[in-house]
């Protein structure tokens, strides 16, 4: 049995296959939610987060698990790109973003504490260190050397979705940060940050989309899933998923922000961030 | 070697060793090619893996998916012709190879009319000409699929060099077979100077092809006359009978590399054998031989009473005046056709080495042969 998904070069069938390592990570991600939660609450209080964090939280959990588990993760890791590129959205523009908005700033505090891991998460979730970052990882993770390497083996491929999740909070918190010692950009700020980062993918996206031939040897030389589903057709259909499907959900966020920032100021109200009207 | 080279050998080296250890349905080495020389580079630019020694083109007839014979030399002759050993019902390397040969073919539509891609089953219990057909249609319609007999087929893959196709039980009750991994370019030369292992993507076919296109014509750098193979002076005697009759050629080797005729065909398809003429005793004596050296910047003659090329199985007998075409092959020159005229006795050059033989009353049927 494998623990992570990978790229096994074996025929594409229907049949479920258990991948323990998806559901440690699952089980590892609400534990660390909700035993430092409950040290953290008074005994007088319930011991659960105030519902719409913890609803935020799980449903981020519950997008991870179906990006890194069977089907999705397998389909992603060893055959289809445009599975890969699915799950490369679901973990970046879905799942991070509601991780994020479903952690209390209490738990937040006590993950970073005050000292060289608050410091240090202040400075790389600044915008312009944030986008580096996070762009940087989505270029290298989607080099085709790199990808070749990695996803025929359990660890690469793991590392790769982790490097992904962990590049993607970082991106994020300029926008939803937890914590008020993180400072988030003002709402126009915050949708010009996001239509930046709409743009950003449109590069490696056009490469997948109209190279002439398949830029990836996993997904070119692997076992077809269906019959009609070519390699090039595949590679495509990627390169729409990373510039259509992931100009989406930032385009569905900016607009978000915006109408958000509008009803506010139609209330006369000062746009005082918006990462407090994420609050519950 | 330069540094591109090198990483391309390596590559190549990579890759041929991934299709020799990960993949489960393939089996057996890639023909002709050592680990040292698959590491070589080679001067040409191909990203396949290039065989220094190049692998002549094997014959066989078999059937194709329209039931009619398809002799494989004759009908892929001045193609570049790519072969394959596999089955329908793999799971992974046919249905893989196939695609991204068609995907590359696709993408070079001045390539495409000039080769000819041809799958051989290895499983001709389940693939059925029509099977072999709507599967191959999956990928290019004009992808020629053959099948055989057991005996027909292990027989082409012993031809072509590769090892034979066995069944493997996956112990569900059904099978799967393990067979040759590797798809085998032959230019239109005859030979194959490169063969491409499982893992060889569309960038590669699109290098490639366009290279064994231009390095494999005739008269190209690869052809036998470039490598300074002439031939000259082919004549027949009119047998004096009708089944059998004796060729006599020269061949020149201006190139560098010695080289060696290993056999010839006709066009019509009688056998023919080489032979060497020995005197002992009293009489003279035709020994078969496997192949004739042409030493690099020498040359051989085959004339009367020392060596010739005896084609037999004639169905009817040349005159003075016919003219026939065979294709001589040479080990390292590949293909070399050659207009053979008929001439009569009288007209034939007669060698010094031939000695008081009187070639005119030489009958080719009644000499004893030796077989050794």
């Amino acid at each position: 049995m494998n623990w992570w998904c990978s790229a096994r070069g074996l025929p594409w069938d229907w049949t479920w296959k258990a991948f323990p390592g998806a559901w440690i990570l699952v089980g590892a991600m609400l534990a660390a939610y909700w035993v430092p939660l409950r040290r953290l609450r008074p005994r007088s209080e319930p011991p659960s987060p105030q519902r719409p964090y913890a609803v935020r939280f799980v449903l981020g959990v519950v997008v991870v698990w179906v990006a890194v588990d069977w089907p999705l993760g397998l389909l992603g890791a060893g055959y289809l790109l445009s599975a890969h590129m699915v799950q490369h959205i679901l973990l970046t523009l879905v799942a991070a973003p509601l991780l994020l908005a479903g952690t209390p700033p209490e738990l937040a505090r006590m993950l970073l504490g005050t000292g060289r891991r608050m410091r240090i998460a202040r400075a790389v979730t600044r915008p312009v260190p944030a986008l580096v970052l996070y762009n940087a990882v989505l270029i290298l993770t989607f080099v085709p050397a790199v990808v070749d390497a990695a996803m025929p083996t359990q660890l690469g491929s793991f590392a790769v979705e982790m490097a992904w999740l962990a590049s993607a909070l970082v991106m994020w918190s300029p926008v939803m940060a937890p914590l008020p010692e993180i400072r988030t950009l003002s709402a126009p700020g915050a949708m010009v940050y996001l239509f930046l980062q709409s743009l950003a993918p449109t590069i490696p996206a056009s490469f997948l989309t109209f190279g002439r031939f398949p830029l990836y040897g996993v997904y070119e030389l692997a076992p077809r899933v269906w019959n009609g589903l070519s390699a090039g057709a595949d590679h495509r259909i990627a390169g729409l998923v990373m510039k259509i499907g992931g100009g989406l959900v930032l385009w569905g966020f900016i607009t978000w922000i915006c109408f958000t920032w509008y009803a506010s100021e139609s209330r006369g109200s000062p746009d005082a961030g918006h990462a407090r009207r994420l609050e519950g | 070697m330069s540094t591109t080279h090198v990483r391309r050998a390596a590559a190549t080296a990579a890759l041929l060793a991934l299709s020799l250890t990960a993949c489960t349905a393939a089996r057996g080495p890639t023909p002709g090619v050592t680990d040292r020389e698959s590491s070589v580079s080679n001067p040409y630019g191909l990203e396949g893996v290039y065989l220094p020694q190049p692998q002549t083109k094997p014959e066989f007839t078999l059937t194709d998916t329209s039931g009619r014979p398809f002799d494989f030399q004759a009908e892929t002759a001045g193609s570049l012709t790519l072969l394959y050993f596999g089955y329908t019902s793999c799971p992974d390397i046919c249905p893989a190879h196939m695609a991204t040969i068609a995907a590359a073919l696709d993408s070079m539509p001045t390539v495409r009319d000039r080769v000819k891609v041809v799958f051989v089953t290895t499983d001709p219990e389940r693939d059925s000409p029509s099977v072999i057909r709507r599967w191959l249609d999956n990928f290019s319609s004009a992808f020629i699929g053959l099948t055989g007999t057991p005996e027909q087929l292990a027989a082409a893959q012993i031809a072509a060099n590769v090892p034979v196709a066995q069944k493997e039980s996956t112990g569900s009750g059904g099978y799967g077979v393990s067979h040759a991994a590797q798809v085998i370019a032959f230019t239109p030369d005859g030979l194959a100077h490169a063969v491409y292992p499982f893992g060889v993507r569309q960038a590669t076919w699109a290098n490639d092809l366009p290279i064994l296109l231009k390095l494999g014509a005739p008269g190209g750098p690869w052809s036998a006359e470039q490598r300074g193979l002439v031939v000259s002076g082919a004549v027949m005697p009119a047998p004096a009978r009708k089944d059998v009759a004796a060729v006599y050629l020269t061949v020149e080797n201006a190139g560098r590399q010695d080289d060696a005729l290993i056999g010839a065909t006709t066009m019509a398809g009688p056998p023919v054998e080489m032979h060497v003429v020995k005197e002992e005793g009293s009489s003279v004596v035709m020994q078969p031989v496997d192949e004739m050296p042409v030493p690099a910047g020498g040359e051989l003659r085959l004339e009367p009473g020392v060596r010739h090329l005896m084609v037999s199985g004639l169905t009817q007998r040349l005159r003075p005046g016919d003219t026939f075409v065979l294709r001589l092959r040479f080990r390292n020159g590949g293909i070399v056709p050659v207009a053979v005229p008929v001439i009569s006795y009288a007209d034939l050059p007669v060698s010094s080495d031939m000695g008081d033989a009187e070639m005119g009353d030489m009958d080719m049927g009644d000499m004893e042969h030796e077989r050794t």
